[in-house]
């Protein structure tokens, strides 16, 4: 079966974050009181943090995973590795370098109902921007060249994995082309995989989450339904993870949030790194 | 009385990520087999704190119920785990995760002389490794658990409790404990094993050969195959074998 190889120190898996950084970025979610920049950033930067805290063992942060995280429009068509030099960079090596730490107060409760009020640092790789235009193309391009090189170390890896925010068109053509090339490229676990997440800043908005079909998307939305052949089908691993939180997915579901708000983007995160940290070694 | 164990970590693995533990004390006829949890962090620490806790100290599993031993078992190896973390000087991950405090299975077995020809053996345990009796060839019994199906990625679990800035003497969680009361004579060998060697020893048409490879010979030929066949998980892999005669 296609996405079940073990993902080891050998055999590590890989996301790639693609965010945003267009202006109407800065525009606030919908539902929400912070800018879609704000929660992007914040939600990556939490979903690091989570994949850090499984890869984390006795002897320290285990090479696991490997990730590159792409900005594109905090200048005019122009898509950035937000972790400065690097492109793709081992998780252990994230975990010691974060960009800063935030220090937060969190009560713990201990089996007896004792709290202990406890300062946590949680890392910073990268902060919110809201900028110029949306070259998504060039950050898919940007994507697919790190993702050939890192393929030909690990062919046998779990297939690479990328997650698109965005919240609107790109600006600097058609990214399906490139997008179906990196669909094409894959590892001998199954082929590279594309999850869309396209922020609403509506209130009210409805979300169309995992949709099956362009039928489920609004009806004349051109934007939309390329969002939709942008994103791959859920495989079985992910469908049945989606399947247990009672989210409605059938066959032929694409990894893909229309009309996101947080809690949405949340979700989509969650589910789309959760199938490969159950393959753990 | 005489011990032959076999540990190997998991494959792909390093020797260092070991994460099971064993203990014995032949002369107190103690024994102690804990399978640490890889997704909590310093679960190595745990499960060697409670398999060195109850063969060390002064635990008799004949003197009370099962319950009240695994309760002041906890609080004393909580003690040893605590005290084996250098709390202060952990980086933001490890210090992160470290508080949520680590996971094991566990099971304890104890002996004492019933006549002279045999001994009365008790065994509690939380999970899913295995005390396994071995009469020739045929496996005369196991506990807890006696059918491949029953194991499972979910056992219970014994819980070190939080970890630090909870102080040492907070509280875990008493578990649900099985006990069990036997007795072995010389022509028995008594199996002690963690769940994947566990799953492999009741499938496997002769345990007593399997055994003879793992424990005798140290080759883990078997298990590699086991495991590449997918008949077993890749887990660390700990059995000891006791004999009596």
């Amino acid at each position: 079966m296609a996405y079940s190889t073990e993902i080891s120190r050998r055999n590590p898996g890989l996301f790639i974050f693609l965010i945003d950084q267009s202006r109407s970025m800065s525009h606030k979610i919908g539902g929400g009181d912070r800018s879609k920049s704000q929660e992007a950033s914040e939600a990556v930067n939490r979903q690091i943090y989570e994949l850090i805290y499984r890869c984390t063992k006795t002897d320290g942060v285990r090479e696991y995973f490997d990730i590159g995280i792409i900005g594109y429009g905090s200048k005019p068509d122009e898509a950035t590795s937000l972790l400065g030099d690097s492109s793709i960079v081992p998780i252990s090596k994230l975990a010691e370098t974060p960009l800063r730490m935030v220090k937060r107060k969190e009560k713990l409760t201990d089996p007896d109902g004792n709290e202990v009020e406890t300062e946590f640092e949680f890392p910073v790789w990268f902060e919110p921007v809201a900028n110029s235009n949306t070259p998504m193309v060039s950050a898919f391009e940007m994507a697919r060249t790190w993702i050939d090189d890192w393929l030909a170390e690990h062919p046998n890896s779990y297939p690479p994995i990328i997650i698109n925010i965005s919240d609107g068109a790109a600006t600097d053509g058609d990214p399906l082309e490139k997008v179906k090339q990196i669909m094409e490229m894959k590892s001998s676990d199954g082929n590279v995989l594309i999850w869309n997440c396209h922020l609403s800043e509506l209130k009210g908005a409805s979300p169309v989450v995992f949709p099956s079909s362009e039928n489920d998307l609004p009806a004349g939305d051109r934007y939309a339904k390329q969002l939709f052949e942008m994103s791959s089908p859920l495989p079985e691993p992910f469908m049945n993870i989606a399947a247990e939180r009672s989210l409605n997915v059938s066959p032929g579901s694409r990894g893909y949030v229309f009309n996101a708000g947080l809690d949405e983007l949340l979700e989509l995160l969650d589910i789309g790194t959760r199938a490969p940290v159950d393959n753990l070694q | 009385m005489k011990v032959d164990y076999f540990r190997m970590s998991k494959l792909g693995n390093r020797e260092s990520d070991y994460e099971d533990s064993f203990s014995y004390d032949l002369e107190k006829m103690k024994f102690a087999i804990a399978d640490g949890v890889s997704n909590s962090i310093f679960s190595d620490v745990w499960a060697e704190a409670l398999t060195e806790t109850f063969v060390s100290g002064r635990t008799d599993l004949f003197s009370s119920s099962a319950g009240d031993i695994m309760h002041h078992l906890i609080v004393e190896a909580r003690k040893r785990w605590y005290g084996s973390v250098k709390w202060d000087s952990l980086p933001w991950f490890t210090r992160n995760k470290a508080v949520n405090g680590s996971h094991s299975t566990l099971l304890l077995c104890q002996l004492r002389h019933q006549d002279d020809d045999t001994l009365q053996m008790r065994a509690i345990a939380v999970g899913d490794s295995c005390l396994f009796k071995l009469r020739g060839d045929d496996i005369i019994y196991s506990f807890p658990l006696s059918d491949p199906s029953q194991f499972n990625t979910t056992p219970d679990l014994v819980w070190s409790g939080k970890g630090h800035p909870f102080p040492v003497d907070s509280s875990s969680r008493d578990p649900e404990v099985r006990i069990m009361d036997g007795a072995v004579s010389a022509y028995d060998r008594l199996v002690f094993a963690t769940d994947s060697i566990s799953v492999l020893l009741l499938k496997d048409a002769h345990p007593a050969s399997l055994l003879e490879q793992l424990v005798e010979k140290k080759l883990s030929r078997n298990i590699v195959e086991a495991i590449d066949s997918g008949r077993i998980r890749n887990d660390d892999i700990t059995v000891a074998v006791v004999g009596f005669k």
